[in-house]
């Protein structure tokens, strides 16, 4: 190159953030209705050229130029990805190169590495002691005393274990979250679920901040926890996405979404929260005090089948733990009534009527 | 400007290559060698050895010759007692609890160690392109943390190079392997060598290299195989005579170096003899250590450092999203992939023959040469697209690692999460960032912290403050934190420290270039 390496990278990378400017086609320069392997080539060959190493020994303002430029690049192919379906390969979820079928025929997590995540959850209070304001900064990182509502899953403070995910392809067995997600039920919360990925890149959840459903205004933010409901956090448990939904934010023009996720997060978590104990103690064959704190959950969220479902599920094993398998039958087939999907009722049903055979 | 060289600083041994056209070339030592120890020694006048010279008065000298010092740089010497106990070198805490030599109550850091290395790499590139040369591509463990890349750059720079890259080991590999074998495939890299273990699964195509995930071992390497060896000989050897060799610094030099020697001769042959005269002063004389050593029984003794291959290598593949039947290619890196049952492992896991096209030892220099002509242009028609190897996050209430880059996440990356205050009126929040896989912040390595101050005075959980991550290319991170709603911001590199500061850094490239240097 002649002349000044740094002004003509500064000159080449100008061009392309002209061209961030008008939009993910234009970056790729490709046609509207180009398909993802043209898409696909032409992120490749910007990589060649943009590519921060390309820039890596020049000066530290084009060296940052240049990964800001590169990372608009990869959020127009990852935007344009996502909207159209396709795999973008380098995050999990691609294709192999040759030929083969894809592997996962999703990734959430796809377009993670732009996507905001917009999780809530609770930082430490630096320094809880000083917090009122006196502005003294804490020399040395103290593990924060913590007020019980935010240490423990209560309603009104995001737990800090669960509200920490959301950008993760989440192979984690999320029960439930949302009583009008039936298809939620369908997942058996027992380990060993991680096939129950997500099929499309916004599952679920994802949606709930941008529409708001009634189900969140009928969840009880302030009152206590379920009693009887035994406290403690199930440590493996990783929730699906947890509120602001960064995805929506990223990448779709849905302006309310971050507005939105302010606000609703604190009742869903809350729900959530109760959930995560009760998928534990199911996990845990705990059925008593499951049966309980799904009876506690099902009353606060009457329209939900799927609560009702599980609470008879829970209800048959607690029976069948107590040699009642008659009863258990009953209750498993109410179980089935509500929610024809709940597979974990069906095979106990398909177990319970084996024995008896 | 001049070439930019490309360096694989390994636990056990180093190697260096330049690019010549568009090939990589492994250069010479002064020595002959295509690789050199990765050894120091200081003699009794404070003059240095280094490689094959400092090798082969280890046994002489155990206590002032350091070898595997990859294994200390950027760690802490409390993690390293049990390591530290098996050394012939004492490790030593710096102020900060770094792990440093003390070579004849001179406290020497790892930095300054492996830097007399990477000033021998130098030397060499020099003598063989007859110019001065200050810039290189260092290659490093995939699964190294930031510290530990930072230490290594400081190395560098001790050393007189500017560290144009930091590049990982098994994505060396894959460059130098696929610029020869150009189609569309996918390749695992199955890295063992002196020191750590690394898999790394790779996507080339169109010239792209790119890494859908690596998992690793830093702790997994020739070494404890050696060591296993040793163990197996001086326990033997106890029995016996009721002698400990390893309480004796010298025997147990001779011991590492018969165990490492048996250990490469087993690879091809299935027996070896074991022969160490003089090896101890026994009541009635002196006693000698002689036997024969099978294949058969090393690999029993072996089976549980085997066994810890195998789950990084399905963690890689699930982050992958990939089936052993996804890879077209197993690639075996790194010395201990020479032995057959390191082999077997690697091709029973993927469930195919693994490539044995490759030198195991030179293809991460040279991958390390393609890259400094990607980063100097010589090559464009190929370019690498990495992974962080680690979750990157911050501390929240109850020492919880909220992950905001999660691991094998494509760089350069950006990635946003909001979070609340956890108190009422809090005045300010601190951004406390670690990196690691461990529920528990303070279990990961922490990176940095900054406070983000006088933020609205507000009942907890109301004040939200959105943190941003973005990382560059090189795996630098750089964090911001802003309140929603008011845009009060603040902001920080957070760039690793390994412990020495600039001027720190300055005077040991004093010192080290105005070491007398024997041959």
């Amino acid at each position: 190159m002649g002349g000044d390496p740094d002004e003509t990278a500064r000159n080449t990378l100008a061009d392309m953030q002209a061209r961030l400017a008008s939009g993910p086609y234009a970056v790729l320069a490709i046609a509207p209705n180009a398909s993802a392997t043209e898409a696909r080539s032409a992120f490749l060959e910007l990589t060649k050229i943009y590519h921060p190493a390309r820039f890596s020994r020049l000066s530290a303002d084009v060296q940052r130029l240049a990964n800001e430029i590169f990372l608009g690049i990869k959020g127009a192919h990852e935007a344009l990805a996502k909207t159209s379906g396709w795999q973008t390969r380098g995050q999990p979820g691609a294709q192999p190169p040759i030929g083969s079928a894809p592997i996962a025929t999703s990734a959430p997590g796809a377009a993670a590495s732009t996507r905001a995540t917009g999780s809530i959850a609770t930082l430490p209070a630096a320094g809880a002691t000083v917090a009122r304001g006196t502005g003294a900064r804490p020399a040395q990182p103290t593990v924060p005393v913590q007020p019980t509502p935010a240490a423990r899953p209560g309603p009104g403070a995001p737990h800090p274990t669960r509200a920490p995910t959301g950008q993760a392809p989440t192979l984690a067995r999320p029960p439930s979250p949302a009583p009008t997600a039936p298809a939620r039920a369908t997942t058996p919360p027992g380990p060993g679920a991680a096939g129950a990925r997500p099929s499309t890149p916004s599952p679920a959840p994802g949606a709930r901040p941008g529409t708001p459903s009634p189900a969140p205004a009928s969840r009880p933010t302030t009152s206590g926890p379920a009693a009887g409901a035994p406290r403690g956090a199930p440590q493996t448990v990783q929730p699906w996405k947890p509120t602001v939904s960064g995805a929506a934010r990223a990448a779709s023009p849905v302006p309310t979404a971050a507005a939105t996720g302010t606000k609703p997060p604190a009742g869903s978590f809350d729900e959530r929260a109760e959930l995560m104990i009760v998928m534990d103690l199911v996990r845990k064959g705990q059925w008593p005090a499951a049966r309980q704190a799904l009876q506690n959950l099902a009353a606060r969220v009457p329209g939900s089948t799927n609560y009702k479902a599980l609470l008879a599920y829970a209800r048959a094993r607690e029976a069948q733990q107590a040699n009642r398998p008659d009863e258990a039958i009953l209750e498993l087939q109410r179980a089935l009534q509500l929610d024809p999907n709940l597979s974990l009722a069906k095979t106990a049903l398909a177990e319970l009527q084996r024995a008896k055979k | 400007m001049g070439r930019v060289i490309g360096i694989d600083l390994g636990t056990t041994n180093s190697c260096v290559a330049v690019l010549e056209g568009k090939e990589p070339i492994v250069i010479h030592n002064q020595e002959g060698g295509r690789t050199t120890p990765s050894m120091v020694s200081w003699n009794a006048d404070g003059d240095v050895v280094v490689g094959a010279a400092s090798k082969r008065q280890m046994v002489t000298n155990p206590q002032r010759t350091v070898f595997g010092v990859k294994r200390l740089i950027g760690r802490k010497a409390s993690e390293l007692t049990e390591l530290g106990a098996r050394l012939p070198y004492k490790i030593v805490a710096a102020k900060n609890g770094d792990a440093w030599v003390d070579i004849e109550g001179t406290p020497r850091s790892p930095q300054e160690i492996s830097a007399h290395v990477l000033a021998k790499m130098k030397r060499v590139a020099e003598d063989y392109l007859g110019d001065t040369v200050t810039e290189a591509v260092v290659t490093v463990p995939a699964y190294f943390d930031d510290v530990q890349r930072q230490a290594t750059k400081d190395a560098g720079a001790i050393a007189g190079l500017t560290v144009r890259a930091i590049l990982n080991e098994p994505t060396a590999a894959a460059l130098a392997y696929g610029i020869q074998h150009e189609a569309n495939q996918r390749l695992a890299v199955f890295d063992l060598g002196g020191g750590t273990f690394d898999i790394s699964i790779l996507a080339i195509e169109n010239g792209v290299f790119e890494v859908l995930s690596t998992h690793g071992d830093t702790a997994l390497g020739g070494d404890d195989f050696d060591r296993m060896i040793i163990d197996l000989l001086a326990d033997e050897f106890r029995d016996e005579h009721g002698i400990d060799l390893r309480r004796d610094s010298v025997a147990l030099q001779r011991l590492k170096e018969v165990a490492e020697r048996a250990k490469i001769e087993l690879s091809s042959s299935m027996t070896t003899d074991v022969n160490l005269p003089f090896i101890a002063a026994g009541p009635a004389g002196p006693v000698h250590l002689i036997r024969e050593l099978e294949r058969g029984q090393l690999e029993r003794a072996f089976r549980p450092l085997f066994e810890r291959l195998e789950a990084p290598c399905l963690k890689a593949l699930t982050d992958a999203r990939c089936t052993p039947q996804d890879i077209d290619q197993v690639l075996l890196v790194g010395g201990m992939t020479r032995m057959p049952a390191v082999q077997d492992r690697a091709e029973r896991i993927f469930g195919k023959p693994a490539s044995k096209g490759v030198n195991p030892d030179e293809i991460v220099a040279m991958g390390a040469a393609v890259h400094s002509g990607i980063i100097g242009g010589e090559l464009q028609e190929v370019v690498l697209l990495d992974v962080t190897p680690h979750h990157m996050g911050v501390k929240v209430a109850g020492d919880k690692m909220s992950v905001v880059i999660q691991a094998n996440t494509s760089i350069p990356t950006r990635a946003k999460k909001v979070f609340a205050t956890t108190e009422d009126n809090q005045a300010f929040v601190a951004i406390e960032v670690h990196q690691g896989e461990h529920d528990m912040a303070s279990r990961n390595r922490r990176l940095g912290r900054f406070v983000l101050g006088d933020i609205r005075s507000a009942p907890r959980g109301v004040t939200k403050v959105e943190v941003s991550f973005t990382m560059d290319a090189d795996g630098i991170l750089e964090v911001t934190a802003a309140e929603v709603g008011t845009g009060k911001a603040a902001s920080v590199t957070i760039e690793a420290s390994s412990g020495l500061t600039s001027d720190e850094i300055e005077k040991l490239g004093t010192r080290l270039s105005g070491a007398r240097l024997l041959r």
